[in-house]
């Protein structure tokens, strides 16, 4: 992976804060593991919300042509490379 | 022109529009020839109840056609979780893979020729009471309500995009069975995020095609303020499943440059009125649809439901206005977390079904997405005492929750877990005392509050927990985080004040004494004492005593006098 320990920190402060996970801290999310479903446990709307947080923190905006949304927020990992291909400072 | 469903619409309407592209749109042509396929997979397997779950609406649509055409029901659950489908198992005649069978080469069989009064679907539902409950759904229902709609929409010609599950009926309506008899084209894949709905609608924009946008209060609250949403053409956006406030259906009406209808409707019901939130908040009924009231209960004759002669109570209250009525509240502990209905009573219950728990109550703490809390009762034995065994117990009750086939947003977000409900006077749970448990929430600063004991007057021994996100651990070591010592005793004067009331101005703290570090997750007891003096304060854990100290006041009166 290219991207920093830090973004990924970043990242997983932001899920957190975002969607109010109150007993999650990021030390309890593992880069790898699915954030939706069977990992944190992020349902649709956890999806929505966060896509929105991204967008604002980061300026990133999906293109539902070009991109597998889904495959995006699978996990820390690939959050943090779309994050790292995509920040608009 | 609107054909009637059990007039096997698909078969008959011309296919949709060239200017759209096949791979984006359902359009007839692929339709039947992905049913030709599933009807090939289908045959020479047993007819009766087949179990549909199938996120792709095009599959969707044509495994609904097949089992149509070939005399089956097709019964769809909500999710397809292992509990969900575990319980079904048994119940139906078989279940509809979810990868779709590929490469078959198949003609289109003829069709069986479809009886207005046979059941077309079951669907789904959380039930009034506890259970959840297996609606079915005849083919003259269904007509009956599409007829209604499709006159409602009018002469324009549609291109349908929906945001909402198929495997719901409000989805299922509007999404599948609506463009099918209309035959409109209607968004093959899942369109629920605004990006996908963008480009949706941009490849509308040159079109002839009116866009039927079939939304959500979440999703309409959550759209993007991209200044770049594709514009042009007639579009209407509906919503339906919960309230819609009024600053979303205004911000989404506008981003989309959209005329806005909220619909008022149930999976008995189907559709019951339609309001345009943004002219008139009243709910005005659907053609055919009548309504009467009985004290503020609202009752409903319709041909939508599965007896039009009878009167249907509907469990909302409404108050009579000109033209229709106003939606007051439900009269169940039954409420919508993200559109899907949950049955307040099924959570608790089955919370209580662990060992374990004494009693629980699952409550809405009031935030903009619904997401619920639960106040759980434990024996002093479980209650968790340290973060580890917190999210132990949560993690336990979630799978537990999971396992009964709740669905993934009504699984309660915040949990607090106390010795006791802290009811009030009148032995009920109210909105203060719901609110005092999560007021942590909403104030990083505050510790979160799990009950009180107030032993005496001037006594008061108060259960708390350090709250992992608590503003005052930021930077209070990033490997180790501990509660600074200023917190604690801010949170003693604080909550001193709760207890005794206005405490006077601080003067001086006196006898302070840190003894052990109180960590995030820790739950501790807060013990108070008002005394000549000052107030005497205690911090302890299982692990023994981590503060201690007083604070002298100025008391009120002497303030006043100096």
């Amino acid at each position: 992976m290219t991207h920093t320990p830090n973004l990924s920190l970043e990242l997983k402060r932001l899920i957190i804060d975002t969607l109010e996970l109150e007993d999650i801290t990021p030390e309890d999310i593992d880069d790898a593991a699915p954030l939706f479903v069977d990992g944190l446990g992020l349902d649709s709307i956890d999806a929505l919300e966060l896509g929105l947080a991204l967008q604002k923190r980061y300026g990133i905006r999906l293109d539902a042509e070009q991109d597998d949304i889904q495959r995006h927020f699978a996990s820390i990992d690939a959050l943090a490379a779309l994050v790292s291909e995509r920040h608009v400072d | 022109m609107f054909v009637r469903l059990s007039d096997l619409p698909w078969r008959r309407i011309a296919p949709s529009p060239a200017e759209l592209a096949a791979e984006h749109w359902v359009g007839h042509a692929e339709l039947l020839r992905r049913s030709a396929a599933w009807r090939a997979w289908l045959d020479g397997r047993p007819g009766g109840r087949w179990l549909l779950h199938q996120p792709d609406p095009l599959e969707f649509t044509a495994a609904l056609l097949a089992l149509w055409e070939s005399g089956r029901i097709a019964v769809l659950p909500g999710d397809s979780s292992e509990a969900t489908l575990g319980r079904l198992h048994g119940a139906l005649d078989g279940a509809l893979p979810r990868t779709p069978p590929a490469g078959v080469t198949a003609t289109a069989a003829p069709a069986m020729a479809l009886s207005p009064s046979s059941i077309a679907v079951e669907i789904h539902t959380s039930g009034s009471t506890s259970a959840p409950e297996w609606l079915p759904k005849r083919f003259d229902q269904l007509d009956a309500e599409l007829q209604t709609l499709a006159a409602w929409l009018g002469d324009q010609r549609w291109a349908v995009i929906s945001q909402v599950s198929h495997q719901h009926l409000f989805g299922l309506t509007f999404g599948i069975l609506l463009p099918l008899c209309l035959g409109a084209p209607f968004s093959g894949g899942t369109s629920r995020y605004p990006e996908v709905l963008a480009m949706r609608l941009g490849q509308l924009t040159d079109t002839s095609l009116a866009a039927l946008v079939v939304s959500s209060p979440s999703q309409l609250s959550r759209l993007p303020s991209w200044s770049d949403w594709p514009r042009g053409g007639r579009r209407r956006l509906i919503s339906a499943g919960a309230p819609l406030t009024t600053e979303a259906a205004r911000s989404a009406a506008q981003l989309l440059d959209a005329e806005m209808v909220d619909l008022y409707g149930s999976s008995e019901t189907g559709v019951i009125a339609s309001r345009r939130p943004l002219e008139d908040p009243i709910w005005r009924p659907f053609e055919g649809v009548e309504w009467r009231l009985e004290g503020a209960h609202l009752l409903l004759r319709s041909p939508f439901l599965s007896d039009p002669t009878g009167w249907w109570e509907q469990p909302d209250e409404v108050r009579s206005q000109p033209g229709g009525f106003q939606l007051l509240k439900r009269r169940d502990r039954i409420l919508k977390v993200a559109g899907k209905r949950v049955s307040l009573d099924a959570l608790d219950a089955c919370l209580r079904g662990d060992q374990r728990v004494l009693d629980a109550r699952c409550v809405p703490v009031g935030n903009a997405d619904g997401r619920l809390g639960a106040i759980i009762v434990l024996g002093e034995a479980h209650l968790p005492h340290r973060r580890c065994e917190r999210r132990a117990l949560i993690s336990q009750l979630r799978q537990r929750l999971l396992g009964q086939g709740i669905e993934a947003v009504a699984i309660p977000r915040y949990w607090r877990f106390v010795e006791r409900l802290p009811l009030n006077l009148q032995g009920k749970l109210d909105q203060g005392s719901i609110a005092r448990l999560f007021a942590d929430l909403d104030d990083h600063h505050r510790p979160r509050w799990l009950g009180c004991d107030a032993q005496a007057a001037q006594r008061c021994t108060i259960t708390l927990e350090v709250p992992e996100r608590l503003a005052q651990l930021r930077g209070h070591f990033e490997e180790c985080p501990i509660v600074p010592g200023v917190a604690l005793v801010d949170w003693a004067a604080s909550l001193g004040e709760e207890c005794f009331g206005p405490l006077g101005r601080f003067t001086a703290l006196e006898q302070l004494k840190f003894q052990r570090p109180l960590r995030p997750g820790m739950r501790f007891r807060l013990e108070l004492s008002q005394r000549a003096d000052g107030l005497q304060f205690h911090i302890d854990s299982r692990l023994g005593r981590h503060c201690s100290g007083r604070l002298a006041f100025t008391s009120p009166e002497e303030q006043r006098n100096g």
